[in-house]
């Protein structure tokens, strides 16, 4: 009893490590990807000099970072101006904990799930954690005590917890018809087909959403370089900002799986093995990221808050109106 | 390097540390971010190193950081100017270490061909420099070199991991020290290793030859107009409602022109703008001239009494063409829209630091033009809502254009860094006017160094949450006294200075120049080379358009348009390099002509460029025309009102988009332009949008114009054989001696000009560019005077801003495409 509870205990340790640095690594090389495709878009190469096709870019820029002097303005509020990269970069990885990446896998007679734990109020963890993380932007703004990562911090702030709510609506009629917060739960309601076939709107509504949510462009106002420079995080150096820098991709590659999950079908698909298909299916949508970056103009303060409150949120309860009938009547 | 380590070399942890060291620097040469910064010319070919050709990104450079903080290395692209200098030593010492700087530009290396009041005389009196890059400006090459040699010097000799695990010791970014003024750094002006030889003067440098030879050279008279009947009958009307209060000049080179007393000068401008017929509606320009250094003054005790009354004491007006000169000449330059004209009002000023009266309440855009006069000059204008400093540092002493003041850098005390730290901007809260009870507001500088800002330039806006409740804007940070050279280069000397008012304009400059002293001296110029001077003033109207297309886009947020548009901006640099052999500055007109003919295979050169635009304005348009997120962000954006943007002397797109069909080209055709058809788009809301569509419009229709003259290009001449003037053609120089002769006077000493003013403006891609030239009859100008489009511009800009976020005000910098030597100049 006890030996398997160890066993248990070790295979999660091996199981949080392995994806904790598959995470990282990847967050790291999607900033490779996106200034290669970035560079493509834009008809030039992108880097090429450090390593072969610039493979090695990601560790000079790492290792350039942790390197460099990590300044904290005089006025600023120290201890909050230290932790607030922490809390961007920590919740985000934190969000990965629920989301499965393939249906599970058998090891010296051992099912392991390929989870790390598979929450049963999955989905809410994921809301919370992500308000969470919008400490991290005001605070790391506000304490800055700089005029310019106050405003972005601001912006964040007012951004997020307002995109949080249409986030949240367009996920519900993803829950009654998967009738479950589980990730994998919803996952394996969609086995026969992807929910973006029965609820296209909620799809475009949460890409919407959660664009907005991890402040990419046309959402990016938070730190509108045009605008306010570097936005909140304007006075963070070296590492700290490498984290929000981090943070960033992170969320980017957490959007793309929880995209996957929710109206992709997770890891299912014909032919390729679950974790390739699952794989796939976060590439495109990251892919598309950063098509839209490399596209579209940037949208004012204003029409922001006026499409989140105006638009997606009407929709979005609509939606579950129109959802719920559906669900009643087909039942 | 110096490493005084304490331990033996080849030990374990040395081993490490060096293997440490060359981790650390194989990842930092890879990954040098640039602060995105530049001052002048220099940024648009740094701006060059980023886009398809170029791509810096190949380097892991192209990580552009707003803020100082994250960036690596400081590119100073461009002049360092006095009024910028104590920023650039604040950004670079907010940058974390390690960090190196990259001096870029002759400006910046030394000064470069800016030996002038306003210019800090090299980068490295400021902050330390690693790598020097010359050129002016140089070649996106030259900056890719400059990279991989900093990143040479970084791996070779650099040991940085001692410095970064804080063992003591160790070497990392910049060492070089700052090179001290007098001692470490040559302060001649022939460049270091001059020093033992004495400086041979001229007759405008010191040691002076007072006598300049131009005075043994003979010109005919300058060019005299026949007034138009309209001009007379305003003339008469005017004479007989004001009398003895105004005169009329009796020759004029180029417009009807009046002196006026100043006790009546206000009243006489006012019924110009309400009464007359037709009504001058705009303030085009105003400015003064410094009297005191004219050759030919005489006291009023050398006439007979007749003589002296007529001429005029006690309020009379001045007799300059009998040498009897005031103090100080205000120059106001009028223009009517309908029909179009054009009339100069000047008034005399006595005292060492007179004061006249303002006519901001006639035309609210002489605020500007009047402080500019008065830090310049000294004059005071009584009744002006706001008299202080615009354009020179608060801080500064004299007035620049004052013919006493200095003119050159190396004249004054040098500017060190201890000066930078002693004159720093003016707090922002000084320029905000919070009245009592009013709402806490937040206070935000934008700029002078902000991405946002397309150059050096403050916007001080007072943000109520986002919105914008006031805005204030604080000018000068490119002050480059070009009118101040042009009172000590030669006529032919100062047509490179002029490339870079407008830097986007290029040879553009060089025509609204030129046209002036032409006008003056009445000079010829051939058809082939009016028609060249055409095509290329298109060609440089569309670099400066295809420049603005991107970052315009790239104000709204959109990062793409600009590698599209700088990709065929490179390709137009092919066919100005071709044509002229420079790129952004080819200083390529000369005085009645250009500097050569055209090359072979000019013409399938233009052809190609003209058949790929074409296709590609498709491409840019799909991107941005019609995106909801681009309309929404410019429609109903920034609107100017017609009626303000005529008050205000707002010219060229801007005023377009206001919807009034108001172009030089066509109004007051210069250099052929009536030969060519084309179109002068228009527009009527006055919003961002609106200029937006003007302006894309208008590289079509310079597309057609470019066509023409490429078809059409007459034979003959390029430049005039009217050699006086002129550089001659270098074969003739080689046949007969007095085209050699004038060849070597022309080059050396400069033409003379004969004695007479003349105003003329060209159409230039942001408007109007008027240069007022003032000639004493010697080989330089005795003023020149330059009517910057973006200055009048700009000025507007709080009404267009007022009661938007703070995102508008982007997308406003955005669409009134100023620039920032054109406004400062």
């Amino acid at each position: 009893m006890l030996l398997e509870w160890i066993l248990g205990f070790v295979f999660l340790i091996v199981k949080l490590t392995i994806v904790l640095i598959i995470l990282l690594t990847v967050a790291a090389y999607l900033v490779w990807v996106e200034r290669k495709l970035l560079g493509r878009i834009q008809a030039r190469y992108g880097p090429n000099r450090a390593g072969e096709f610039g493979l090695l870019q990601p560790l000079a820029d790492l290792v350039k970072l942790i390197t460099k002097e990590d300044t904290v303005p005089q006025e600023a509020n120290k201890g909050i101006f230290l932790l607030a990269p922490g809390v961007v970069g920590l919740m985000a990885l934190l969000i990965f904990a629920v989301v499965p990446f393939g249906s599970g896998v058998t090891l010296w007679g051992r099912s392991i799930p390929l989870v790390i734990t598979d929450l049963n109020v999955g989905l809410l963890f994921i809301l919370a954690l992500s308000s969470i993380s919008v400490y991290g932007i005001a605070l790391g703004g506000w304490a800055s005590n700089s005029k310019y990562s106050l405003l972005g911090g601001i912006r964040g702030a007012a951004q997020m917890i307002s995109y949080e709510v249409p986030m949240g609506l367009s996920l519900v009629p993803v829950v009654m018809l998967a009738r479950s917060f589980s990730l994998v739960e919803i996952t394996n309601a969609q086995s026969a087909r992807p929910f973006i076939f029965v609820q296209p709107v909620s799809f475009i509504l949460f890409l919407i959403a959660a664009l907005a949510e991890i402040k990419r462009i046309p959402f990016d106002l938070p730190e509108a370089e045009n605008e306010l420079g570097a936005g909140y995080h304007t006075e963070y150096s070296g590492m700290r900002f490498g984290l929000f820098f981090l943070g960033e991709y992170i969320t980017m590659i957490i959007l793309g799986s929880l995209i996957a999950v929710f109206f992709l079908g997770g890891w299912h698909g014909p032919l390729l093995p679950p974790i390739i298909w699952f794989l796939l299916k976060v590439g495109i949508i990251v892919f598309t990221l950063i098509w839209f970056r490399a596209t579209f103009p940037r949208i004012r303060y204003d029409q922001l808050m006026n499409t989140g409150w105006k638009v997606l949120i009407p929709i979005a309860l609509l939606n579950i109106v129109v959802t719920g009938a559906l669900v009643l009547g087909t039942s | 390097m110096g490493t005084d380590s304490p331990e033996k070399p080849g030990t374990l942890g040395n081993i490490v540390l060096a293997k440490l060291d060359t981790l650390i620097n194989w990842s930092r040469q890879y990954s040098l971010w640039p602060l995105f910064f530049g001052t002048s010319c220099c940024f648009i070919e740094m701006a060059a190193v980023f886009t398809p050709r170029f791509d810096l990104a190949r380097f892991g450079a192209e990580v552009l950081r707003g803020s100082p903080r994250q960036a690596d290395v400081i590119i100073v692209a461009g002049t360092v100017f006095k009024k910028i200098a104590p920023v650039i030593v604040r950004l670079y010492e907010q940058m974390a270490e390690p960090k190196w700087v990259i001096s870029m530009g002759s400006c910046c290396n030394c000064g470069g061909m800016y030996d002038v009041y306003s210019v800090v005389q090299g980068l490295n009196q400021l902050i330390p420099v690693d790598v020097y890059v010359t050129g002016c400006p140089p070649r996106p090459e030259a900056l890719e070199h400059a990279l991989t040699v900093l990143q040479q010097k970084i791996i070779s000799d650099e040991k940085p991991a001692r410095s970064v695990l804080h063992l003591g010791g160790g070497t990392q970014g910049t060492t070089n020290p700052i090179l001290i003024d007098g001692e470490t750094k040559s302060r001649d002006t022939r460049g270091p290793g001059m020093e033992g030889i004495p400086i041979r003067g001229t007759s405008v440098t010191s040691p002076r030859f007072w006598d300049s030879r131009s005075d043994l050279m003979w010109t005919p008279p300058p060019r005299r107009i026949e007034l138009h009947e309209q001009d007379k009958s305003l003339a008469q009307v005017l004479n007989e409602r004001f009398g003895d209060a105004i005169r009329q000049t009796a020759g004029t080179s180029d417009m009807l022109t009046f002196h006026v007393v100043e006790s009546r000068f206000k009243e006489i401008l006012k019924f110009l703008k309400t009464e007359a017929s037709p009504k001058y509606l705009r303030l085009d320009d105003l400015t003064a001239i410094d009297e005191s250094a004219r050759r030919d003054q005489k006291p009023l005790s050398d006439y007979d009494g007749t003589v002296a009354n007529e001429i005029g004491q006690n309020g009379k007006s001045f007799r300059p063409d009998k040498g009897v000169y005031p103090d100080y000449t205000l120059v106001y330059h009028l223009l009517s829209f309908d029909p179009p004209g054009r009339l100069r009002l000047k008034v005399g000023l006595t005292g060492k630091d007179p004061t006249t009266h303002t006519v901001t309440d006639i035309w609210p855009s002489a605020n500007w033009y009047e402080r500019e006069t008065y830090e310049m000059f000294g004059i005071r204008f009584e009744g002006h809502p706001d008299l202080r400093r615009l354009i020179m540092p608060q801080d500064w002493e004299g007035y620049p254009l004052r013919k006493s003041h200095p003119g050159r850098a190396t004249e004054m005390a040098p500017y060190t860094h201890a000066s930078a730290l002693k004159h720093q901007p003016l707090d922002a809260g000084a320029f905000v006017k919070q009245k009592e009870g009013d709402q806490e507001l937040l206070v935000l500088n934008v700029g002078p160094q902000h991405i946002g800002t397309h150059g050096l330039m403050r916007f001080i806006v007072s943000l109520d949450g986002e919105r914008i409740s006031d805005i204030n804007l604080d000018i000068g940070y490119h002050h480059r006294g070009v009118e101040k050279i042009g009172e000590h280069q030669s006529w032919h000397q100062f047509i490179p200075y002029t490339d870079r008012v407008d830097y986007m304009g290029g040879v553009a400059n060089n025509l609204s120049y030129l046209q002036s002293v032409e006008t003056l001296a009445g000079i010829k110029v051939p058809e082939r080379a009016q028609f060249v001077r055409v095509m290329l003033s298109e060609i440089f109207r569309i670099n400066n358009h295809l420049v603005w297309f991107g970052t315009n886009a790239h104000d709204v947020g959109a990062m793409t348009p600009t590698f599209y548009t700088f990709r065929e901006r490179e390709q137009l640099m092919d066919v100005v390099e071709m044509i002229t052999g420079g790129r952004l500055h080819p200083a390529w007109f000369r005085i009645g002509g250009l500097a050569m003919d055209l090359p072979e295979g000019w013409k399938e050169a233009v052809d190609r460029f003209v058949k790929t635009l074409r296709a590609r304005i498709g491409d840019y348009e799909a991107l941005i025309t019609k995106n909801p997120i681009f309309k929404a962000r410019t429609q109903g954006v920034g609107i100017l009102s017609l009626r303000d943007a005529m008050e205000w002397g707002v010219t060229g797109p801007n005023l377009r988009a206001c919807g009034l069909e108001w172009d030089v080209r066509k109004k007051f055709p210069y250099s052929g332009y009536e030969n060519f058809e084309f179109d002068i788009p228009t527009a009527t809301r006055g919003d961002c949008y609106a200029r937006y569509l003007v302006r894309v419009e208008e590289i079509r229709q310079s597309l057609r114009i470019i066509e023409q003259a490429a078809n059409q290009m007459p034979d003959g001449r390029y430049v005039t054989n009217d050699y006086r003037y002129a550089v001659p053609e270098k074969k003739d120089t080689l046949r007969d001696i007095e085209s050699l002769i004038h060849h070597f006077i022309n080059v050396t000493r400069g033409p003379k000009i004969p004695k007479g003013e003349a105003y003329t403006a060209t159409e230039i891609s942001r408007g109007e560019q008027g240069y007022y030239v003032v000639s004493d009859g010697l080989n330089m100008a005795y003023r020149m005077r330059i009517r910057a489009p973006g200055f009048a511009n700009v000025q507007v800009m709080p009404l267009m801003a007022r009661g938007g976020l703070l995102s508008d005000l982007l997308a406003i910098i955005g669409s009134v495409d100023y620039i920032l030597p054109d406004i400062d100049r």
